[in-house]
């Protein structure tokens, strides 16, 4: 598969590991080394996750670059990695955002553990999304937990050790599931492998759906606890404002911007990839708990007195929106999903960051103590309100191209949840507008007078952020030519798994031809009714 | 036809060069490099236009369409940025560039010292170019990307001067509100996707050699009506309305060029310009059509009522264009395509005239809005003063001035489909030439109120007058220009007190907008052979979906002397009334309330809604859901005391306690699972 003669994915996943240690290594009376090299160890990874999209092959739907190697061989567990379109720009969106994340936002405390912290963060999160094998993907997904809480606990705000705790307890309850589910199916499935355990994804998706339906069912319920945890959905999200509230800025960023990119992410590769029955059948809880979601997150945003808890609760209402996606079970719906996820990363990525930067200048996130702040700090209130648009969906950035493809994608399967879904286009602009009216408009009084505006760093490193914006939204093509194939034929394998859930043909599209080692329905990829070729009506546009 | 790249790419990268360097140009340098790129852009508005009609290979029923790029591939769902070339998006963008070009002129004077003018101009270029690609685009769904861009615009320019708590509330307002429209705007392209499988008007609407509806003989009556009111809703979003229109009184909080340009002539007659777009859909649903002329009819005479009673000069024209834009709708749905097109493109004439002369004795003024202090100016605003009559008798109704053609032609169809909906819009015609009577006499005649009212201290007023703040929502209020428009205020310092005309770059727009207004006539005028719209329209809207309206050659007689008798009067009364020295109080507080919706409105906004919002916030999600999480939490942990101890520290025993109890669960999975 690879065009790459060495393991790329593998050096991936060492790199910002090798940072780590390159960092807290570093002799103490090196401190002003720590930064410049962690910095460039996330640079460096960066341009590892650059090449990866550039020698990523557009229009294939298998996995690429896959490199495995022996691992706890006798327990069926393996170092499998590989990347796919689902997973692609997740990975590359991480690489982005740790640079930014640690170069933008100010640093008080302990420079050299928080590097730290970092990069073996950003380590277990790509691992996590080009993981192969389930016990890899488990253990990498379990190690996140760590950082994660160290960096709140660490660096947060007034509230941070609850947040913190609450956020460890509360998503290792939900991954104790996971665990469960992940064994019960490997057990579950080595008699129909020949009596031999394996945790290796493409195995497991071969005989999965030959499994009994009522197992199917258990097991992607116990996965979906786990995920939904993650995601955070509604009602499992009270965790999630606290700890984005409590975490620093750079922590808010990457928990919001990625981290829990992890649940929806892993709901779409292992539940819905593993178990497509038991997906299809449960789809209607989880797209009735999107659609709340995308209507409760905004509602209860557009009440709240604190900016960066208004911030946090919009993405209860986004991660509505990739749920339903997901469990629309189509092509628009699945890569709109998809193309969500990296949105989220740069959109709510960038908010925080600026969140924080209103957090330093005034010390106070209390809406009704900023306003007027425009006049001193136009450009910031300028870069705040091109952020704002994309979350609202304004065609021409990035959020209205992921948001659309749910929508009609969702409405081609499950035309009232898409209905419900898209008075998430008032309701967002409602809480945003509102929080935009009452901080940056108005009359400036007191210290909202004299309001510094964006340093040059800061611009440097949210310049990233708003280039991803503008360019996904005015050019998403080199994106969805990546993702879609993949997608697509994660559909097919959906429709195949079930010939008794209609997808109509323009909801599926191409599907493509995989390696023999990666395909999961006996070569026969395309059942009947689902069309192979490519359905392209109305191109038009060029006479 | 490659021009019709160069359209839609000079006011893109007007905004482009003025959001990075417009602070370096700076003012007037700004405004000059916006004002020649539009007036690029409607040259080759132009140049597309001729070639357009050179075309007679009349196969292709004048339709062109040039490919920009893909933008959204996703398995069957393919839309590409393209121009659509045809005669309606050519009808559209000659008068919106056209026109814009000449606010753009005007505001180069207008904006003078603002604080912010390079921001006005990117705002305004950018306006440009989405409102080129609204008009001009090849699918509903690139028009999507146009409809919001303007609707950002016009957030960014209503919501110019920032820094005035009521400028900001109307912005947002005027965005959500019309977020509601796109609701149904969105619903309807989920709608059609899932029908047609694409959205492209060649494939939805047909061409003349696929045929109507892309081949489909006919369209499912349901089908066809909840489509086409969803394009309504989306439609009655962005040209305000009932039930949304409540934001286009408020959006006049933005400078005066902003309302001339976005919130009379162009922006604001996209819901129109959809709804013409859709016809072969509405063709097959004539549920809609009923729905949308009956929401015209009513927008159009509620509005007009509510004119009457305004005191704010800007206010008056806002409903006056609400009324308007309800006229069009009227036209619409009795099915005449053409004549809805015609007085909107008539309107766009008169109406941002009004609005420029308007702004003009704002500006002399020194940014006093009331009429209430205005009067006699008509001796101080020498070119101002005639212009502003001619759009006065355009609008009024008044023959030979355009609005008369225009509106006689709606009427007719009116009546035609319903005698009422007829009644409605004559009696409608009475009332606008008085309102506009009324507007005309206090600002222009009878005595000079602003002498007594601002005096010398009209310049230590600005920018402390608490009244100012917080204005929108009191209809006939005055939103005055002043607070944020200090340094306009400033640049003037020299003239003291008097009124004075306004320099050549503002009241060369109002000569040359009154001179169309006065020649408008020649674009269709229903006789001689003058029907030009109608003939190059005529592929656009074929019979076979529009049929010709027939209305007796008498009977349009009878109508026609009937609504200018009614005009006739309506303007006797208006300036009888209103010419005296003393004002008449004859504002009923009902209808100065604007019947008092809004206030309803926004009492529910502030009241129930937002306190079961906290409620749910509050009480159902931090004690609710929240509560039963701690509540399993602390039931868990048993004691607070450990609780307390986990927290103080032990969280890595904390952590491989987990661990152990994961590895237990492990075992006893393993041993159940394995086992069976």
């Amino acid at each position: 598969m690879s065009t790459l003669s060495f393991p790329i994915l593998t050096v991936a996943i060492f790199l910002p590991l090798l940072g780590a240690a390159v960092v807290v290594l570093l002799p103490q009376g090196r401190a002003s080394l720590v930064r410049p090299v962690g910095l460039a160890f996330a640079v460096a990874e960066l341009a590892v996750a650059g090449t990866i999209v550039a020698e990523f092959k557009a229009h294939d739907a298998g996995f690429q670059f896959v490199s495995q190697h022996a691992w706890l061989g006798q327990f069926g567990i393996g170092w499998k990695v590989g990347v796919d379109g689902i997973s692609l720009f997740l990975v590359a969106m991480t690489a982005v955002l740790f640079p930014v994340a640690m170069y933008g936002p100010k640093l008080v405390g302990d420079a050299k553990s928080f590097m730290g912290w970092m990069l073996l963060l950003e380590a277990a999160l790509i691992g996590t999304f080009l993981a192969m094998d389930l016990f890899l993907f488990f253990v990498l997904f379990e190690v996140t937990l760590v950082p994660g809480y160290f960096l709140i606990a660490g660096w947060g705000g007034f509230r941070r050790n609850y947040a913190a705790m609450k956020f460890f307890i509360y998503t290792f309850a939900g991954s104790a599931f996971l665990f469960v589910g992940i064994l019960a199916l490997v057990f579950l499935v080595a008699p129909l492998n020949g009596g031999r355990e394996t945790f290796d994804l493409i195995t497991l998706a071969r005989y999965a759906s030959h499994l009994p339906t009522s197992d199917q069912e258990l097991i992607f319920a116990a996965m979906a606890v786990a995920f939904a945890v993650k995601m955070p959905v509604v009602p499992f999200h009270t965790w999630m404002p606290d700890a984005y509230t409590e975490a620093p800025t750079a922590g808010s960023m990457i928990l919001a911007g990625l981290l829990f990119k992890l649940g929806t992410y892993g709901i779409l590769r292992f539940g819905v990839y593993l178990l497509p029955k038991a997906a299809i059948d449960l789809a209607p809880v989880l797209l009735t708990l999107g659609a709340v979601g995308i209507v409760y997150g905004c509602i209860v945003a557009a009440v709240q007195k604190d900016l960066k808890r208004l911030v946090a609760y919009g993405s209860v209402a986004d991660v509505g929106f990739i749920v339903l996606g997901v469990f629309a079970f189509t092509s628009q719906g699945i890569s709109g999903s998809v193309f969500e996820m990296v949105n989220h990363g740069l959109t709510t990525g960038a908010l925080f960051f600026l969140v924080g930067m209103l957090l330093d200048r005034r010390g106070t996130l209390r809406i009704s103590e900023l306003g007027g702040i425009q006049k001193s700090a136009p450009i910031l209130a300028g870069v705040f309100i091109v952020v704002v648009m994309a979350a609202v969906g304004l065609p021409g950035l990035n959020g209205f191209v992921g948001e659309f493809l749910v929508l009609v994608g969702t409405f081609i399967t499950h035309r009232w949840w898409a209905v419900v879904g898209t008075s998430g286009v008032i309701l967002s602009a409602v809480y945003l507008l509102w929080a935009y009216q009452r901080v940056f408009q108005g009359r400036a009084t007191g210290a909202n007078e004299h309001v510094i505006d964006m340093t040059w760093r800061e611009k440097a490193a949210i310049a990233p952020l708003i280039v991803g914006i503008v360019f996904l939204g005015v050019y998403p093509k080199p994106l969805l030519d990546r993702v879609t194939p993949a997608v697509s034929n994660l559909v097919a394998h959906v429709q195949y798994a079930d010939p008794g859930f209609h997808i109509p043909s323009k909801g599926v599209g191409t599907v493509y031809a995989v390696p023999a080692d990666q395909n999961v329905n006996g070569g026969q990829q395309t059942p009947t009714g689902v069309q192979t070729a490519a359905v392209t009506p109305g191109t038009g546009g060029t006479p | 036809m490659n021009a019709a790249y160069i359209v839609l790419a000079l006011p893109l990268a007007g905004a482009l060069l003025l959001v990075f360097g417009g602070k370096r140009l700076g003012d007037p340098l700004a405004g000059w490099l916006a004002t020649i790129l539009s007036f690029g852009s409607f040259a080759a508005v132009l140049v597309t236009w001729l070639t357009l009609l050179g075309d007679n290979a009349a196969g292709n029923g004048r339709l062109i369409e040039k490919n920009i790029f893909t933008w959204l591939p996703v398995a069957g769902l393919h839309v590409n940025f393209a121009l659509r070339i045809d005669p309606l998006s050519m009808t559209m963008a000659l008068f919106v560039t056209g026109v814009g070009s000449l606010i753009h002129l005007y505001s180069i004077g207008y904006m003078r010292g603002d604080r912010d003018y390079p921001r006005f101009f990117f705002l305004l270029n950018l306006f440009l170019a989405s409102m080129i690609v609204l008009v001009m685009a090849n699918s509903y769904l690139f028009s999507f990307v146009g409809w919001e861009g303007v609707g950002f615009c016009s957030y960014g320019l209503v919501g110019f001067w920032f820094d005035r708590e009521s400028a900001a509330v109307a912005a947002k307002k005027a965005f959500v509100t019309n977020r509601v429209g796109d609701f149904g705007f969105m619903v309807a392209l989920f709608l059609m996707f899932n029908h047609f499988g694409s959205f492209n008007y060649s494939t939805v609407l047909g061409t003349a050699s696929s045929g109507l509806l892309g081949g489909h003989a006919t369209l499912n009556g349901t089908f066809a009506t909840g489509l086409g009111l969803m394009i309504f809703l989306g439609a009655a979003g962005k040209s305000a309305q009932i039930p949304l229109y409540m934001w286009l009184p408020d959006a006049m909080e933005g400078p005066t060029p902003v309302s001339a340009l976005i919130h009379a002539a162009t922006m604001v007659t996209a819901g129109v310009y959809l709804v013409a777009r859709s016809a072969p859909i509405l063709h097959f649903s004539h549920s809609s059509q009923w729905v949308i002329a009956c929401i015209g009819a009513a927008t159009m005479f509620f509005a007009a009522t509510i004119a009457c009673a305004q005191n704010d000069i800007k206010r008056v024209l806002a409903y006056s264009t609400l009324s308007q834009l309800g006229y069009m709708f009227m036209a619409e749905g009795a099915g005449d395509y053409t004549s809805g097109l015609y007085h909107m493109i008539n309107h766009a004439f008169f109406k941002a005239l009004l609005f420029l002369g308007a702004g003009s004795v704002i500006h002399a003024l020194h940014d006093e809005q009331d009429m209430k202090k205005m009067g006699a100016l008509r001796k101080y605003l020498p070119i101002t003063f005639p212009t502003f009559i001619i759009g006065y008798l355009a609008l009024s109704g008044i023959p030979p001035f355009d609005g008369f053609w225009s509106k006689d032609d709606i009427l007719a169809s009116a009546y035609h489909m319903n005698f009422f909906l007829w009644l409605a819009g004559a009696v409608t015609a009475g009332l606008t030439a008085y309102y506009m009577s009324r507007q005309v006499a206090l600002v222009w005649f009878g005595k000079a109120r602003w002498s007594e009212a601002r005096g010398d201290s009209a310049h230590a007023a600005v920018g402390n007058d608490p009244a100012a703040e917080g204005s929108t929502v009191a209809p006939g209020g005055t939103g005055t220009e002043e607070a944020a428009h200090a340094p306009h205020e400033g640049a003037h310092g020299e003239h003291s007190g008097r009124p004075h005309e306004s320099p050549p770059v503002m009241t060369l727009p109002l000569i040359i907008l009154a001179v169309l207004s006065t020649i408008g006539w020649l674009i269709n005028a229903n006789f001689g052979g003058f029907n030009h719209l109608e003939k190059f329209l005529e592929p656009v809207f074929p019979t076979a979906i529009a049929p010709a309206i027939h209305v007796a050659t008498n009977t349009k007689w009878v109508l026609g002397i009937i609504t200018t008798a009614l005009a006739f009067i309506g303007l006797f009364a208006g300036l009888r009334t209103w010419r005296k020295v003393e004002v008449p109080a004859l504002e009923p507080a009902f209808l100065a309330h604007g019947w008092y919706i809004d206030e309803a409105l926004a009492a529910t906004v502030s009241g129930p809604i937002e306190s079961g919002a906290d409620a749910m916030a509050y009480e159902l999600d931090a004690r609710g859901v929240d509560g039963a999480v701690n509540g399993v939490a602390s039931l868990i942990t048993g004691t607070g005391r450990q609780l307390r101890r986990v927290q103080t520290g032990y969280v890595r025993n904390y952590a491989l306690g987990l661990a152990g109890g994961l590895a237990v669960i492990l075992a006893y999975v393993a041993a159940r699972v394995g086992g069976a």
